[in-house]
């Protein structure tokens, strides 16, 4: 066990270290070195309290954001009114079929599982985002982490020169939430860019870099041994953090010009598409949870329009995602998730020749890590409206993804304002969809 | 003495401590049960009525009287981690000053010293119950903690082939996680069996490293090279890792000749040799590992002929050999299309 991980066994969730942070909220800042050492010398229990799950160690969480149609993917309807003018095709896996907007895919689908029994409460964009990345409903007294801090919380990051939580395009989807600020993930804007602002200034050189660190550390210590506090050393580790990546051949992670070129081209010269590339030379340098956004599929005008342009290239990412993981040998330790906040209506909006939003049923899909692909997991009715089989709330398909991880469900971790949280609030995972 | 000296014995007495009593097997039935029976049982036992006819229910929901009640551990938390007692509040808590908040025996004493090192020993020792399964008169029906028939095959396997084998200690695995740069972990969780990564790039991690693993060599059942710096030479050591299930040494030095050393890993299943210069030779080793289901040999000298003749005498046996890229060209993936590289 490494100092560090009794550091972040600080503010369990025992019942001493509970009791040691509500009287150093209480007692003030004088009590804080005693209190805190008591809390450092209890650690939280690690691998026996876990419910045991699948094989993945790392997550690519793909995130349609907007809420994707489940009848114009992959849950299409045949032949029911409210299909529209969507195709579908068979594939690899007997009993399932998808779009014909997803001929790559199809060839696929027998590492997939497809779960289209999905169900959540929340019906706007912002709060049903926020549903599906925390497990818990928005409320105003409290911001939850996202399901991608929860892992490097519990169970650490794998890499320590790298942060353990990487958001590609999307920004504020994903949040540390009360966790400290470590858990905050890196944003990433451009994948082909690198990682910004992690060179020295040309103008700097590391001499002079040096000597004002130094000053700095020295202007900081006499706060630092009064204040000995999470959050200010939290500024300090940042610092060390910063300098550590600065400094580290993992920084070459970000650098995708290292690729071939076919296989960027196939990944697709989006944002998306070298941001898919991106978290899979992420998850090979021991980065835990990747999450990788794509915009735009709220499609209230133009459903059908809309489709024909959206789902193509996403077809030809995942598909060269999914390829790429398997011949690396990579795709049975990493779940591939692709996930959105809601369905969409299998009602047509005449007037806009749209669909609307649709919390009650709609489909994601898990690959990898342990997850028994070819298979549809739960079943929505002949034309899409009810879920009719294994419903899993959103809560569910997130304890899904931790047990496939291997984490602990029950385990609680208290918020500042000393209320208790688990990773997946109360969900229960869908064990049937791992072998 | 200096501060830094009281400091480092401190830290040595604290290693060395455990190791020093660590004798023979400590036994459940005569060692420990009469601790907890004396001083725990009478407020962690089934619910019951006192004699005012009160209804008592099992302080903090723990019940300390039977094998599974134990292993179960209270409302929020489990008690006993085998094999770590410094995460066992059966320990944590017994050994805290009386003052602390949280110490137990809430009523009553501390602990005696003879007796919290028992409790220690016995954790450390892989928290066994030998014959024991609960009190007398009371009825051990707690549901085992791991119902195993739920567990994912893989998990399961794990499970069968670490039993039987007492846990590595701490110390070991630091002083080989120390001395390797390595991050060392259960491979599933409960196992007593270790997942090896170096996931980092930052220390170079080469044939030295992985022979300061040797100590654990009964232990590792994943081993995580890929993108070091290892050659031939660690296959040595990986070679007498008995349990080892999954070795990946992708993108590495590794050739035949490393393979050849491979030979005796009857339990391995998975194994990754992306990137390396193996070639058709090295497949003749591969073709005896009897229980090998996943093979990658994309981007080495391995010729598609051989791994189809391999996959057909092992037709069971996963052997990726190439990548399949999507056949649609992706020059109008996305509205952008900036590089503008279609070829």
């Amino acid at each position: 066990m490494t100092l560090r991980e009794h550091f972040d066994g600080c503010d369990g969730p025992t019942r001493r270290s509970f009791v040691a942070g509500a009287a150093s909220s209480m007692l003030g800042l004088g009590a804080m070195p005693l209190l805190s050492n008591l809390a450092l010398a209890q650690e939280e229990p690690a691998a026996e309290a876990r419910p045991t799950g699948g094989t993945a160690k790392n997550v690519i969480y793909i995130f349609l954001s907007g809420g994707m149609s489940h009848l114009d993917t992959f849950d299409p309807k045949p032949g029911a009114g409210t299909q529209g003018p969507t195709e579908s095709i068979k594939t690899t896996a007997d009993d399932v079929l998808v779009s014909s907007h997803f001929k790559n895919m199809a060839r696929h689908m027998d590492k997939v599982a497809v779960v289209s029994s999905l169900s959540s409460t929340q019906g706007a964009h912002a709060q049903g985002r926020y549903f599906m990345h925390t497990s818990y409903e928005p409320r105003g007294t409290i911001k939850h982490p996202s399901f991608g801090a929860w892992v490097n919380r519990i169970d650490g990051s794998a890499n320590p020169n790298l942060p353990g939580f990487v958001a590609v395009g999307g920004a504020n989807l994903a949040s540390a939430g009360f966790f400290p600020s470590e858990y905050i993930p890196l944003p990433i804007g451009d994948p082909e860019a690198g990682l910004k602002n992690s060179k020295r200034h040309k103008n700097v050189d590391a001499r002079t870099f040096d000597k004002r660190l130094e000053r700095l550390a020295k202007m900081n210590a006499a706060f630092q041994d009064r204040y000995t506090q999470k959050k200010v050393r939290a500024y300090t580790e940042m610092y060390d953090q910063a300098m550590n990546l600065m400094d580290s051949k993992d920084l070459e992670a970000f650098d995708l010009t290292k690729e071939p070129d076919a296989l960027r081209i196939a990944y697709g010269n989006d944002n998306f598409g070298q941001g898919c590339l991106l978290a899979r030379r992420l998850v090979e340098n021991g980065v835990r949870f990747i999450e990788v956004v794509s915009g735009g599929w709220d499609t209230h005008n133009e459903n059908w329009d809309k489709m024909e342009e959206k789902c193509p290239p996403l077809d030809r990412t995942l598909a060269t995602l999914l390829a790429d993981l398997e011949a690396r040998g990579l795709l049975e330790e990493t779940l591939v998730v692709l996930a959105t906040e809601f369905g969409r209506t299998p009602r047509i909006n005449g007037g806009r020749n749209g669909r609307d939003h649709y919390p009650k049923a709609f489909t994601c899909l898990l690959a990898g890590g342990g997850v028994k692909g070819g298979q549809r997991y739960g079943k929505t009715d002949a034309e899409g409206r009810e879920v009719i089989e294994s419903q899993l709330m959103v809560p569910d398909f997130n304890a899904t993804i931790a047990y496939a991880l291997g984490l602990p469900l029950d385990r609680i971790i208290y918020s500042p304002s000393k209320r208790p949280f688990q990773i997946a609030h109360k969900g229960k995972p869908a064990t049937a969809l791992f072998s | 003495m200096s501060l830094r000296t009281l400091l480092t014995l401190a830290v040595l007495a604290g290693v060395f401590a455990p190791s020093a009593s660590a004798q023979s097997r400590v036994d459940f039935a005569s060692q420990i049960w009469p601790i907890l029976e004396k001083n725990c049982v009478s407020c962690h036992r089934a619910a019951f009525r006192d004699d005012r006819d009160i209804l008592r229910k099992p302080k903090a929901g723990l019940r300390l009287d039977g094998k599974n009640w134990i292993l179960k551990g209270g409302r929020d938390e489990k008690v006993v981690i085998p094999g770590d007692p410094e995460d066992s509040l059966l320990y944590t808590l017994t050994t805290l000053q009386k003052s602390e908040d949280g110490f137990m025996p809430d009523k009553g004493g501390p602990l005696p010293k003879r007796e919290q090192d028992l409790l220690k020993e016995w954790i450390q020792q892989g928290a066994r119950f030998g014959e024991w399964t609960n009190a007398a008169g009371s009825e051990d029906t707690a549901a085992p903690v791991v119902p195993l028939d739920r567990l994912p095959t893989a998990i399961k396997r794990l499970h069968e082939l670490g039993q039987g084998l007492a846990p590595a200690s701490s110390g070991t695995i630091e002083k080989a996680a120390r001395a390797a740069h390595a991050r060392i972990v259960p491979a599933a969780p409960g196992s007593v069996l270790l997942r090896v990564t170096f996931a980092s790039h930052e220390n170079e991690v080469g044939d030295k490293q992985v022979a300061a693993l040797a100590p654990l060599q009964n232990h590792i059942t994943q081993l995580i090279l890929g993108r070091t710096l290892v050659t031939d030479r660690a296959m040595m050591t990986v070679g007498r890792m008995k349990r080892l299930t999954r070795l990946d040494v992708r993108q590495t030095d590794v050739t035949d000749r490393g393979l050849a050393r491979l030979a005796k890993l009857k339990e391995l299943r998975y194994l990754n040799l992306f990137g390396t210069d193996v070639s058709d030779q090295g497949l003749a080793v591969i073709a005896k590992l009897e229980n090998l289901e996943s093979l990658f040999v994309w981007q080495t000298k391995v010729t598609k002929d051989a791994a189809a003749k391999l996959s057909q005498s092992r037709p069971t046996m996963k052997i990726s050999v190439d990548l399949t890229l999507p056949e649609t060209p992706a020059g109008n993936n996305g509205r952008r299309g900036r590089r503008g590289k279609k070829k």
